[in-house]
């Protein structure tokens, strides 16, 4: 039984910084932000918003759109780096703010290879028949926790607010995509290489005990060059055990970490840079928020034909990495 | 002996940044030729060519900082 997408919402801030409002914190020209990411603005999200409402919203609008009743939701999975709270998990207050019955819900913590899991999970649920409807949720608040001074720059010039969903179900009605196939890798030999220390039982990374050790932090070289290798690897994997080339997919929908990088990924590759979704202008990097944002983007683009095949791949803390195929009312 | 490729890959860089394909010495990273995401590029260029994975470990700016230092790179590796 396959499992398919049948439909998207996201919700981002309504308060848009442009890489001019961040050339006094970050010590850079507008200039040089775009063209160190490709990034020309990105949200930031009110004092009197979370990760949950962001999530919510973005929940509400994907169950709007498909016409289904909440009611009929029997897991909810959410995958977030900024939780409300470190205990409990964002979920279950996903669950309440919406008002769902007591179904069961889940956090994962596979950073922006969230929305890879996640409907790798729910893929699986429906597959073996233990979920009819899944809730997949992806929201990310990471503004007010960014060093925003010159010393980050480099980071804190990407990331942006928002939140995406989508519902996973047994049934392919409306536009559905199916969930044909996904492979994922980690090696957490490379823990301390992209993250946020605290708060958590190992300490502060290295001798820091500043209260920047709250702040991401990232080793550049080495995350470019793993991305660069591991995007291309999980995305030759998948097409090859499914006996596609590149000349197969129509649409990628990558995770939207920095345009540099996935104009690389799209040369090694030889994808058309036309197929290649980009949110990232206008949007930053959300982490796990982003591959379900860039997705509604192009559903609601309405440029999706039958059949057509869309490669999804990300890279993310952890390492964690993979890639995931869907295809367009396949059923 | 840096293969025909490299340079090639180098001049194009070059040309994209208003710049004169670079000399044997020059700075390949000051002159704005190269960056993190150029270094990687650089790299499976370097892989595909010469026929070895570079170990992580082994992609820093130091041996890629000029094309003196890519065949230096290059000769300690096919020893």
């Amino acid at each position: 039984m396959p499992a398919y997408i049948v439909s998207s919402g996201s919700y981002v801030p309504s308060r848009v910084v442009s890489n001019l409002d961040l050339e006094p914190l970050l010590g850079l020209t507008a200039d040089q932000i775009f063209r160190s990411c490709g990034i020309k603005e990105r949200r930031w999200a009110a004092e009197d918003e979370s990760a949950s409402s962001m999530g919510t919203n973005a929940l509400a609008a994907a169950i709007g759109q498909s016409g289904l009743s909440p009611a009929e939701i029997d897991l909810l999975i959410v995958g977030t780096m900024s939780p409300d709270y470190s205990v409990p998990g964002t979920a279950p207050i996903i669950q309440a703010k919406l008002g769902l019955s007591s179904i069961p819900t889940l956090d994962i913590r596979c950073a922006c290879c969230n929305f890879l899991y996640g409907i790798q999970v729910a893929a699986a649920m429906i597959e073996s028949r233990r979920a009819n409807l899944v809730a997949l949720v992806f929201p990310e608040l990471q503004s007010r926790f960014l060093d925003r001074s010159p010393q980050a720059a480099n980071l804190s010039m990407l990331f942006g607010d928002g939140a995406s969903a989508v519902l996973v179900s047994s049934v392919p009605s409306g536009p559905a995509l199916e969930i044909s196939d996904v492979v994922l890798f980690s090696d957490g030999s490379h823990a301390t290489d992209l993250g946020v220390a605290y708060p958590g039982s190992a300490g502060a990374w290295g001798k820091d005990t500043s209260d920047a050790k709250t702040y991401p932090r990232m080793s550049g070289q080495q995350v470019i060059l793993s991305a660069s290798r591991g995007l291309v690897e999980a995305s030759r994997k998948l097409l090859e055990r499914n006996s596609l080339t590149v000349a197969d997919v129509n649409w990628v929908v990558p995770h939207q970490a920095n345009s540099n990088l996935l104009s690389q990924f799209a040369r090694t590759m030889g994808i058309d840079p036309s197929k290649t979704i980009l949110t990232i202008q206008e949007f930053g990097n959300t982490s796990s928020a982003s591959i379900g944002l860039t997705l509604d983007v192009l559903a609601k683009s309405g440029n999706i034909s039958r059949n057509d095949r869309i490669l999804i791949p990300a890279f993310a803390a952890g390492f964690t990495w993979g890639a995931g195929l869907l295809r367009a009312g396949a059923a | 002996m840096v293969p025909a490729a490299i340079h090639e890959f180098l001049r194009g860089r070059a040309l994209q940044q208003g710049l004169p394909a670079p000399s044997q010495n020059e700075d390949l990273f000051s002159s704005g030729i190269l960056d993190s995401f150029a270094l990687v590029e650089l790299v499976s260029i370097i892989e595909a060519e010469v026929g070895f994975k570079v170990p992580d470990g082994d992609v820093v700016p130091r041996h890629f900082q000029s094309i003196n230092a890519i065949e230096k790179y290059l000769d300690t590796k096919s020893r």
